[in-house]
Formats: C-alpha cells, sequence, structure tokens
C-alpha cells in the first residue's frame, strides 16, 4: 500500500506555487502585464541593496535599478527558465553596476572624480564610525574580488549562486573571497586599534 | 606558502559554510591543533562580521514602482507613436525617394508614362490589316463610299464608318452600328442612269478599282476592334467622287445633268485634275487609332508589299487545296442490304451527310426510326419464371444401369435435364468378398450351401441397389427428403449388418460340423 502511494506520489507531476517566480513570468510572457507589477514588488530592495554595495553609494541605485527592470521588462520574454529567475536578474543587475563603475572610471580619467569620493552614506570623511572605515577600506579592495565577498557576507548568497550570477567557477569564487578578505585585513591592519576601541 | 593559501582558504570558505563534510572535518582538526590557524580563524571571523555590519539596507522607495511604470509607458509610448506614424513615415521616405530620383531623372514618368503608352499601343497595333481586305469590301462598297462617305466595317452587324466634317469643317469619323442612311443611289443605278455601255462600265470599275488600291493601306482593322484611320482617306474621298461624276460627265453629259444640282460641271476642271494629283502624291504615316479604351494618333507604316506577299501566298495555298481538292472527284459509298431497306422502306427522315476533310472523313446519319417489334406477353409466364429460378437448385438426374459386373468402385454418369453439362461422381462401394476374405472367410462356390449364401448375398445387393436402379429415380436434395433417404439407407446397411451376421453364425457352425467331421474320421 505504502509502495502503491509512493509510486502515485513519483507519478504525479510537482506542482508548483502559483506565487513563484517562474509562474509569475509564465503569466508575464502570456500577456499578462500586471505580473511584472509583482516581479518588481518581490525584488526591488534586493536590487537595490546589490547596486547600493556595488556602488558604495546611494546615488544613482534607483536609476540604475530602473534601467534593470526595464532591461528585464524587454527581454523577460526571452527567460528560457534554465536558471533560477534571481540568478538571471541579478546578473543583470551586477552587469549595470560594472558599466556604471566602467563609465566613472573613464570619466575619473578625463577629469578629478574620485570614485571613493562618493563611497559612504554621508559625505563626512572624519568620522570615525566603525561601518564607514570598513566600507572605505572594502572600496579599496579591488572590484573583481569586492563583488563575490560582499554578495556572500552582505547579501547571503551562496557560492554556487555567486559563481552563477558571476558567471564564473566555484573555485574561483571561493579563492576571490579568500583574497578579499586578505587584501581587506591588509587594508585594516593599521586601523586595528582603532577598530578594537 | 601555496599549502598555507590552500588551507587559510580552506578557513575562509569554513567560516562560509561551504566546505564539504570532510574538509569541514581536517580543518576544524587544523584550527583546533594549529595555534597559527586558530588566529587565522579568528581573524576571519572578525572580518566577516565586519563586512556583514557595515552595510545597512536601503530604506524602501516607496515610489520607486510609479516612477518605473511611468518610464515603461514613456518607452511604449514611443514605440506606440512610432507605430501610429509609420504609415506617415513610409510616405515621407517614398516621398523623398522620388524627389531624389526625379532630380537625377526628370523625365522619369514622362519616360514611364511614354513606355506603357507605347506597349499599349503595340498592343493595339499588332496584326492590323485593310479593312477593305477583312470586311471583303467590293466596288459598290467604294462607290458608296465615295457618294455617302460609308464604309461597312463588319457587313453582318452592320457596323460601318461614317467620315463626315464638323461645323469647322474639320474632318470626323464615327463608328456607327445601325445603318440609318438610305441610300438613292448605288452603283448598279448609277450605271443605268448614265446609260454607260460595256466599255464605259468596265472604265468606271477600273477608276474605282485604282481608288481602292489607294485606300486599302488607309483603313486598317484587327481583331483587337481596333479602327486605325489615315487622314489621307478623306482627300481620296473627295478626289474619286471628283473622279466619278468627272468620268460621269464626259460620259453622258445630258443624263449627268439630270442627276446632279444644275451649275455643277467637273469635266475639263483643272482643279480636279488638281486635285486628283495633289492627293496621290501625298503621303502621310500618321494614323488615328480607334480601340475599345482609347483613341490616340500615331505614326504607323503599314507595309503593302508584305501584306501583297501574305495574300499572294494565301491565294497560292488556296489554289493548291483547289487543285488537291479537285484531285478527289468521285467517292463511292457502299451499304449493306439492310441500310437499302431502310432507304426503300423510307426509315430515314433525311440524307445521310458525308463531309470529308484533309484527314477526316465524318458521316452524319439521320435519326432512324425504331421498328415497332411485338414481343409476345411475358405475364402469364411471370409466376412459373419465378418459381424456376426460386427452385433452380433443386434439379434431377437419371441414374444409368449399374453393370452385372461387380466392380471394385461404380462410376455413373448425371445428366443435367439443361443439358448444361456433365458430372461424374466416383462412389467407393465396399468389396465384401475382400473383407470376408481378410477376416478368414472363404467362400467357396462350389458349395452347395455357398451357393445359397451368394445367391443370398446377390439379392441381398440386388435389393440394396435396386432403387438407385429405378429409371427415373429423383432425388431431391431438401434437407427432409435426403434425411428420409439417408435412414433408409442406414435401415438397409444394418439390414445388410444383421446379414452378414447370420453368415458368419451359419459359416461357424458349418466349419465346427466339418470339423467334427474330420475328427470321426
Amino acid at each position: 500500500m505504502n509502495s502503491e502511494k509512493e509510486n502515485k506520489d513519483l507519478q504525479l507531476p510537482q506542482i508548483l506555487n502559483l506565487d513563484d517566480d517562474f509562474s509569475i513570468v509564465k503569466k508575464f510572457i502570456d500577456g499578462d502585464d500586471s505580473a511584472f507589477n509583482i516581479i518588481v514588488k518581490r525584488h526591488k530592495e534586493k536590487v537595490r541593496n546589490i547596486i547600493l554595495m556595488m556602488l558604495g553609494s546611494t546615488d544613482g541605485v534607483d536609476d540604475i535599478s530602473q534601467e534593470v527592470f526595464i532591461n528585464v521588462y524587454k527581454n523577460l520574454k526571452h527567460f528560457r527558465f534554465e536558471s533560477q529567475f534571481t540568478t538571471w536578474l541579478y546578473r543583470i543587475t551586477i552587469n549595470k553596476c560594472k558599466d556604471h563603475l566602467r563609465k566613472i572610471k573613464i570619466r575619473s580619467i578625463f577629469s578629478n572624480f574620485k570614485e571613493d569620493d562618493d563611497f559612504g552614506y554621508n559625505h563626512d570623511h572624519e568620522s570615525k564610525d566603525i561601518s564607514e572605515i570598513v566600507r572605505k577600506a572594502i572600496l579599496k579592495v579591488p572590484s573583481k574580488l569586492r563583488i563575490p565577498l560582499l554578495l556572500k557576507d552582505i547579501e547571503g548568497f551562496s557560492y554556487q549562486e555567486i559563481a552563477e550570477s558571476l558567471g564564473c567557477e566555484i573555485g574561483t569564487v571561493k579563492s576571490r573571497i579568500f583574497r578579499a578578505r586578505e587584501s581587506l585585513r591588509n587594508i585594516l591592519k593599521p586601523l586595528e586599534q582603532e577598530l578594537m576601541q | 606558502m601555496k599549502k598555507n593559501n590552500t588551507i587559510s582558504e580552506n578557513i575562509s570558505a569554513y567560516i562560509d559554510g561551504e566546505l564539504s563534510p570532510n574538509d569541514v572535518l581536517s580543518t576544524e582538526a587544523k584550527i583546533k591543533t594549529s595555534f597559527e590557524i586558530k588566529k587565522k580563524y579568528d581573524e576571519f571571523i572578525r572580518l566577516k562580521k565586519l563586512t556583514s555590519d557595515s552595510f545597512k539596507p536601503l530604506d524602501e522607495s516607496p515610489y520607486f514602482e510609479t516612477r518605473l511604470t511611468s518610464a515603461l509607458n514613456d518607452q511604449k509610448s514611443f514605440s506606440t507613436k512610432l507605430k501610429h506614424w509609420s504609415p506617415a513615415l513610409l510616405i515621407g521616405s517614398i516621398t523623398i525617394v522620388l524627389m531624389i530620383l526625379l532630380k537625377f531623372n526628370p523625365n522619369l514618368i514622362e519616360n514611364l508614362f511614354e513606355q506603357q503608352k507605347s506597349k499599349i499601343a503595340g498592343f493595339y497595333k499588332e496584326n492590323l490589316r485593310p479593312l477593305l481586305f477583312a470586311a471583303d469590301l467590293n466596288n459598290d462598297d467604294i462607290f458608296n463610299f465615295a457618294l455617302y462617305s460609308q464604309l461597312p466595317l463588319d457587313k453582318s452587324q452592320e457596323r460601318y464608318l461614317q467620315f463626315g466634317y464638323d461645323n469647322n469643317g474639320n474632318g470626323i469619323f464615327e463608328i456607327k452600328t445601325i445603318n440609318d442612311n438610305q441610300k438613292s443611289l448605288d452603283l448598279q443605278k448609277f450605271k443605268i442612269a448614265l446609260e454607260l455601255n460595256q466599255e464605259e462600265s468596265q472604265q468606271i470599275d477600273s477608276i474605282i478599282n485604282a481608288y481602292a488600291a489607294a485606300i486599302e493601306p488607309l483603313i486598317l482593322v484587327n481583331d483587337k476592334n481596333t479602327v486605325a484611320v489615315n487622314p489621307g482617306v478623306w482627300n481620296y474621298q473627295k478626289a474619286m467622287l471628283a473622279d466619278i461624276l468627272s468620268f460621269a460627265e464626259n460620259s453622258n453629259k445630258q443624263k449627268f445633268r439630270g442627276l446632279v444640282p444644275a451649275g455643277f460641271s467637273f469635266a475639263g476642271n483643272d482643279e480636279v485634275a488638281g486635285l486628283v494629283a495633289e492627293v496621290k502624291n501625298l503621303h502621310d504615316n500618321n494614323y488615328i487609332f480607334f480601340t475599345p479604351d482609347s483613341i490616340f494618333s500615331e505614326k504607323f507604316q503599314f507595309d503593302q508589299e508584305e501584306f501583297n506577299k501574305d495574300i499572294g501566298d494565301l491565294q497560292k495555298d488556296l489554289e493548291r487545296k483547289q487543285k488537291d481538292a479537285k484531285l478527289i472527284q468521285s467517292f463511292t459509298f457502299r451499304f449493306d442490304s439492310s441500310m437499302q431497306n431502310y432507304y426503300q422502306n423510307g426509315k430515314f427522315d433525311s440524307e445521310i451527310k458525308v463531309f470529308i476533310d484533309s484527314n477526316k472523313c465524318r458521316v452524319h446519319i439521320p435519326k432512324i426510326k425504331m421498328p415497332e417489334i411485338n414481343l409476345p406477353n411475358f405475364d402469364s409466364l411471370n409466376s412459373l419464371i419465378e418459381d424456376v429460378v426460386e427452385n433452380f437448385q433443386n434439379f434431377s438426374f437419371v441414374l444409368p444401369e449399374i453393370p452385372e459386373a461387380p466392380g471394385k468402385h461404380f462410376d455413373f454418369k448425371i445428366e443435367k435435364f439443361d443439358s448444361t453439362g456433365e458430372m461424374n461422381f466416383n462412389i467407393d462401394i465396399p468389396n465384401i468378398d475382400s473383407i470376408l476374405e481378410e477376416n478368414g472367410f472363404f467362400i467357396d462356390p462350389t458349395d452347395s450351401l455357398s451357393e445359397e449364401k451368394l445367391k443370398s448375398r446377390n439379392k441381398s445387393l440386388e435389393k440394396l441397389f435396386k432403387d438407385f436402379n429405378n429409371d427415373a429415380q429423383k432425388w431431391n436434395s431438401q434437407g427432409g427428403s435426403i434425411k428420409q433417404q439417408f435412414e433408409s439407407l442406414k435401415k438397409e446397411m444394418e439390414n445388410l449388418r444383421l446379414e452378414m451376421q447370420q453368415w458368419r453364425n451359419k459359416l461357424d457352425q458349418n466349419k465346427s460340423v466339418k470339423e467334427a467331421e474330420i475328427i470321426e474320421i
């Protein structure tokens, strides 16, 4: 009797929650534009925080978020359901941030603009707030190492998710996070006393 | 150094909870045993905490969705606007392209128009041939043309070409379908009225022929209902009329005065001679084309020589065919006697028509009256025929006489009453003698008892086959009768078996008697 039940369970297709990302994306693809509002509502804060974390500044967070969702709106019909929707969404977000950072870097070549000038939620350089010191130190870590570290320590992504979002191997993620921590440790070494207080 | 890095990497992954269970165990062991590794582990724990504490999540943006929707609508409206204006954009682009083309090729439209025009004109100008030839016009028609300015286009439909002049004196022509112009004079009447002799009559015919030849290439028609008229035809009409009247006046001045109003005179008029000479020298290739959907004027060169050549070839061909036809002067049709009877008895409504072509011969036979045949009345026989058909499967047969000599098997023939065929049956009859012999019952024919026995057997066999041997024994194959007959046969066989048993008993007795006699001996 039990084995019969097991077989029945095996034969039954997996019933997806109608509220999951795939179902909502499917609704949107089938022409229900209101499904897009659900997607935005569900993921906007995560996207905004990833952008903040990657830029290190609140400036432009909403603009880039908007660009991300416009991009999603335009390309959602081509989503192939081969990976998690969030992985696809975060990859778009990270790529948008990278584009933005590249633009800033190019701009800084032709001006006296300094990337770390914008870092921090406020612009008080004399602040002794530990969080701010750490944020400044994090910014000094190369972005290639910084992004996986922040995705892990702040957003709580798994190595697998980071690898998928960045399009690299898990081993690379592991190595980069380690190197980011080493780099951060070296940066913060002179400030060890302040941090200890 | 590399080994240290690997250990440190594993510690970093360990605090992230990303190590495999085996690596977790080995790393934990190393942390416990090594002070250096423990220190590294603590450092990474502290760094992880500092990093995660350094960022606070952003406050929610309540207007984010509103702004996003607005941005999306803007993008949508742009594409919608683009779609809305696409026809105008298309027209605009076509206009620009046309403007550029016309800038570099100003005569483009005109050339295209001309090209199309010449194409249409070319279509209507195909296979033009003289009206005089196409409508098979004769001297009467040409005379009427000179007198009444009319030329028939198609005599059967009474369509004709009417030449005339408008109020300004310009030449016009029109195609009319009903000829309401009652001609009071024709060529024959004209000749009679002028009392022309044969020579004069021939002369006027000759004049008309000459003008007909000149007019021939000036009025052309084709099978596309195109009529091409050379304006020179008006001059020829006038010249011809003047020439005819001049000839008429010269032939019979008195009668001519009676035909024309007083004061008109053509004979000796230099103007007439000058006009005729002038008209003949005028050569203009401009034609006015009347087509079913347009009227246009264009230069056209009618190749009279080519046309004459074609006509010549056609005439030669016709002559050849006529000559061939003459070769077949007579046909012989042979009918059998029945056909003759039909003719004699007036069975045909009309005559038989035979059409002979170059490659086939078609005979048209009129409707033949069917003879009346008196068929017998089958009504009385119908029920009988139906019965016969229903019982067709029931048939009788006659058995022939069974041969006297007892053979191993009987062959007998069944003759069907309708004599449509024969059937042979082979009936195996058990050879009783051989059965008896096989079972050790030898019958001595010399034995008195055996003789009796044989007689008895013969009687029995005779009885058995008596029914078969009757002259006209009828076997009804219907189920009941066959069953009865088989039952009867079964009884007979049973009787035979009993008789056989009796013989056997008797034989046994006889045998025991003989044995007893031998013992006694």
